[in-house]
């Protein structure tokens, strides 16, 4: 008897240790409507569109929703944004914030920036700042843009991610929306479920 | 002689079927132009074509009365990052339907100036030479949703 002891305690704990694994990792999985991204904390300074500095690591304890694009994006831009105006709506809470980060800071200053957001929603915040801290944030999402000639000669688009970050309310990136997961009212109950 | 009339207007009652038809090789659905956000002179155009006839159409060309500038694009992902490319043309096998709809095939437009007031026509030009014009409702980002959500 006793010499099966010591194995039956190990098989068991192992077994103990397998279902809370799996059960952490399929509740999470089941948890979220974006894709789970974990990413260490980080920080970035930039300029927000009332010309104010802005440092993510001010907004400590809020759901920061992040999208990357720029004022000339005729044709994707404009439908994130007004989805994430959406998500506010729906979530109406100050605790989450909806940030617009330009990919092209040399035509999207502020002013055009200030200009430009508000015809969106008046919650989102536009931010706009050097090449280097923008390209830390792409970095930190793990992507990346890059300016192409496409439209004419004296014009440019700018290849970005149409993706929508989600940074926790510890500053740590935790989830990732694709665009074919963009659907206001799921994007807001993940967002609801972490500010509880 | 009588015989000779009615064999016109058998002719014509035949025929004119066909014309009618004819008048309609492609047919425009929906049109739309996105108003663009103070500030900026780029938009977009979306629309459904049908082509109703047996061979494939191609759109090559569109012009709008509210911008300087159109050209036919098509958004695209590339390595998780997305961009925009030109095309020369926009292919609409027969009898099939092509949608030209946020984040794929859309008429760029650049060249607006601030307000392009709330209508706007386009007119577009196939590979057969046949031009359609068609007069789409400028929208503003509320109205957009509704039409995009709509599309999905
Ligand atoms: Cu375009």
């Amino acid at each position: 008897m006793r010499r099966y002891f010591l194995p039956s305690v190990a098989l068991l704990s192992l077994a103990v240790v397998w279902l809370v694994v799996w059960g952490f990792l399929r509740t999470d999985k089941e948890r979220f409507y974006g894709d789970e991204f974990r990413r260490p904390a980080f920080d970035f300074s930039l300029t927000d569109h009332a010309n104010r500095e802005f440092a993510l690591s001010d907004h400590k304890g809020k759901v920061i929703l992040l999208n990357f694009g720029f004022t000339n994006c005729p044709d994707i831009c404009p439908i994130t944004l007004g989805m994430l105006g959406e998500v506010l709506d729906i979530v109406k809470d100050d605790r989450v914030l909806a940030l617009f980060i330009t990919v092209d800071p040399e035509r999207d200053t502020v002013a055009k920036l200030g200009e430009y957001i508000p015809f969106f929603h008046d919650h989102i915040v536009g931010l706009t700042g050097s090449q280097r801290e923008i390209k830390r944030v792409n970095d930190a999402c793990g992507t990346f843009y890059s300016k192409e000639k496409e439209v004419s000669e004296d014009d440019y688009v700018v290849s970005h991610s149409p993706a929508v970050y989600l940074i926790g309310p510890g500053g740590e990136m935790t989830l990732r929306y694709p665009k074919d997961k963009l659907d206001p009212k799921r994007i807001a109950e993940d967002v609801k479920s972490l500010l509880l | 002689m009588i015989a000779k009339k009615t064999l016109l207007a058998l002719l014509i009652l035949f025929l004119t079927p066909c014309f009618a038809r004819g008048e309609e090789k492609i047919s425009v659905k929906d049109p739309w132009v996105r108003q663009n956000p103070p500030g900026t002179s780029v938009t977009a155009a979306y629309m459904v074509m049908e082509n109703l006839t047996a061979s494939a159409e191609e759109l090559v060309r569109v012009s709008c009365s509210c911008s300087s500038e159109a050209s036919l694009h098509l958004t695209e992902t590339r390595d998780g990052s997305m961009t925009m490319k030109k095309v020369a043309s926009i292919e609409i096998p027969p009898g099939a339907s092509l949608a030209l709809a946020p984040g794929g095939y859309h008429v760029m437009l650049t060249g607006l100036s601030d307000d392009i007031g709330k209508t706007a026509v386009l007119e577009l030009q196939f590979r057969s030479g046949m031009r359609i014009s068609v007069k789409a409702s400028v929208l503003g980002p509320q109205d957009a949703k509704k039409r995009e959500s709509h599309h999905h």
